[in-house]
């Protein structure tokens, strides 16, 4: 039952109020549209749907090696270890060396965690979450060459191979090792193979990675101890610019996870060799909290 | 009250004031001031006066303009006010009709040549007291790349000519990046240690990363400005050293 004033139209006075109300509210409502689409799109995060692509390395024992389907190696674990984190389960797959970055500007893999050493260039283009590892530039020959290759004079004239889109490559390139013949080969593979065969006499990359084809299965390979090449490498986790949320999330992540004594463990179980033969491991392999925060997500690196 | 007694009171009241001339009734003081002010209102209401604080404001601008003050716009920030308060007075004094009253085309008058005049003063102490950007004129001695091994050291110095103008202090900050940006980076392991060995001026060390800032006290009259530096970096790292800014400042 309606009460006679229902029924009586609203005074002129009340109707116009009630308009300007609608008014202002249509107005509101277009201008936060409005703003609402001029704004940057927020992109969605990568971990949303928990399932992570992660691009690894499929050929380098200890560091990233795929076996009958399985990826195995630091790498593998760390990928675990921080994803587990950020609450999401990484699926893996392969990605060579020369693709690393590609596959995430073109958005074909969320990360890429492959033994990826952080570089002023390279953060140009990617972002980077780490270091999650630290490592020299070092030489690897064959156990019976052991007698003759001792320090870096004894690598004149030595045929070194190196793979394309690294790091070693670059540094062998310079002046100052004018004297090596170094050459490149497609992947690691190869150049374990050219090492085996005799093609080569040695074999240059980061240490970790060298370290873990010494620890195969009736490997006759060493790691020479006292060559060093070049600057520390950085190990970073990458991922396509435009995910800083993500990137500062997965940060908190791997700093947690290098302040625990898992890192330790899981370093431990995947590169025996280097707790056998560094004896200072722990420091020299490990990265600070500090590098952590210089060089996680950002355009160059702070000082 | 008839029209007599009117007329009577009418005589007997004092004279209604003339702002513009009273010279006789307060005693030879009061002759004096009115005669001044007579003199000041017949200026600021005469027609050629409408353009006389507006042709200073201007004047006052482009002979500073002319001057190429250096220094960073927020030095002038005071001389930038009292310019446009100058000229807006003064262009609001030349549009205003000239019915307007006395006491407001003085005011317009007096402000406009009084912002004028501080403007001016303004400018000068920022002029004299601008910073003096030397970047481009710190001269790196030393072979580059800088390294962890034998080649950690260079030096920095600013000659007579970058000093010509005395100023108390240099700040100065430092770029250091890696010599070849596509291999490892070592910045984050990168650090310098610079040191004022400039004759006259108390020996100054400071600790410095790529991008940080330090202020040296250079003393009264500095002939010439030498910093040696040297480098604290990661071992095999080759590292690129420029002077990103070199500031002259007082205090």
């Amino acid at each position: 039952m309606t009460t006679p004033s229902q029924h009586r139209p609203a005074p002129p006075r009340a109707r116009a109020r009630r308009h300007r109300a609608l008014a202002g509210a249509a107005l509101l409502a277009l201008t936060a549209l409005l703003a609402g689409a001029c704004a940057d799109p927020e992109p969605p995060s990568l971990f949303a749907d928990g399932r992570v692509a992660v691009g690894v390395k499929n050929d380098q024992p200890g560091t990233g090696q795929e076996t009958s389907y399985k990826f195995a190696g630091f790498d593998i674990t760390v990928a675990r270890q921080v994803l587990a984190g950020v609450h999401a389960e990484p699926d893996f797959s392969s990605v060579p060396s020369q693709d690393r970055s590609t596959v995430l500007t073109h958005h074909q893999k969320d990360l890429v965690i492959a033994t990826y050493s952080i570089t002023d260039e390279r953060m140009k283009a990617v972002d980077f979450v780490g270091p999650y590892a630290t490592t020299s530039q070092g030489v690897m020959i064959r156990e019976d060459e052991a007698g003759t290759i001792r320090s870096r004079q004894d690598l004149k004239h030595k045929r070194v191979c190196t793979w394309e889109g690294t790091t070693s490559g670059k540094e062998l390139d310079k002046p100052a090792y004018d004297d090596i013949e170094d050459y490149p080969q497609q992947d690691a593979s190869l150049c374990i193979k050219d090492l085996e065969e005799g093609r080569a006499d040695a074999v240059s990359t980061d240490q970790m990675i060298l370290y873990g084809f010494t620890q195969e299965k009736d490997s006759h390979l060493k790691v020479v101890p006292g060559i060093l090449f070049g600057s520390s490498n950085e190990y970073g986790i990458a991922m396509a610019k435009g995910h800083r949320a993500d990137c500062r999330r997965l940060r908190d992540a791997l700093r947690a996870y290098i302040t625990s004594t898992a890192w330790e463990q899981d370093f431990a179980n995947s590169l025996p060799a280097i707790k056998e033969q560094e004896p200072h491991w722990q420091t020299d392999f490990k990265p600070s909290t500090e590098s952590i925060d210089r060089l996680s997500c950002r355009d160059h690196p702070a000082a | 009250m008839t029209a007599e007694d009117g007329d009577r009171q009418d005589r007997s009241a004092p004279p209604t004031r003339d702002i513009h001339n009273s010279p006789t009734t307060h005693g030879d003081h009061s002759i004096a001031a009115n005669d001044i002010k007579n003199v000041i209102i017949r200026w600021v209401m005469h027609p050629s006066a409408r353009w006389l604080p507006l042709l200073l404001a201007c004047a006052g601008l482009v002979i500073a303009q002319a001057l190429h003050p250096s220094g960073p716009f927020g030095q002038y920030l005071l001389c930038t006010v009292l310019a446009g308060v100058a000229l807006v007075t003064a262009a609001v004094r030349v549009l205003i009709r000239r019915s307007s009253g006395v006491g407001f085309v003085g005011a317009l008058s007096l402000v406009s040549v009084l912002a004028t005049v501080g403007g001016w003063l303004a400018f000068q102490h920022g002029a004299a007291h601008a910073d003096i950007d030397v970047t481009g004129q710190v001269v790196t001695a030393g072979t580059q790349p800088l390294d962890d091994a034998g080649n950690r050291s260079l030096v920095l110095t600013l000659g007579e000519s970058a000093l010509k103008e005395p100023r108390e202090r240099l700040r100065l900050t430092l770029a250091i990046d890696d010599h070849d940006p596509s291999g490892p980076t070592c910045l984050h392991r990168t650090s310098a240690t610079v040191y004022l060995v400039t004759s006259g001026v108390a020996a100054q060390e400071e600790q410095m990363h790529s991008g940080s800032t330090v202020d040296f006290a250079l003393g009264a009259r500095t002939g010439s400005v030498r910093i040696q530096l040297t480098l604290k970096t990661g071992r095999n790292c080759q590292m690129d050293v420029r002077a990103a800014s070199a500031v002259l400042h007082d205090s």
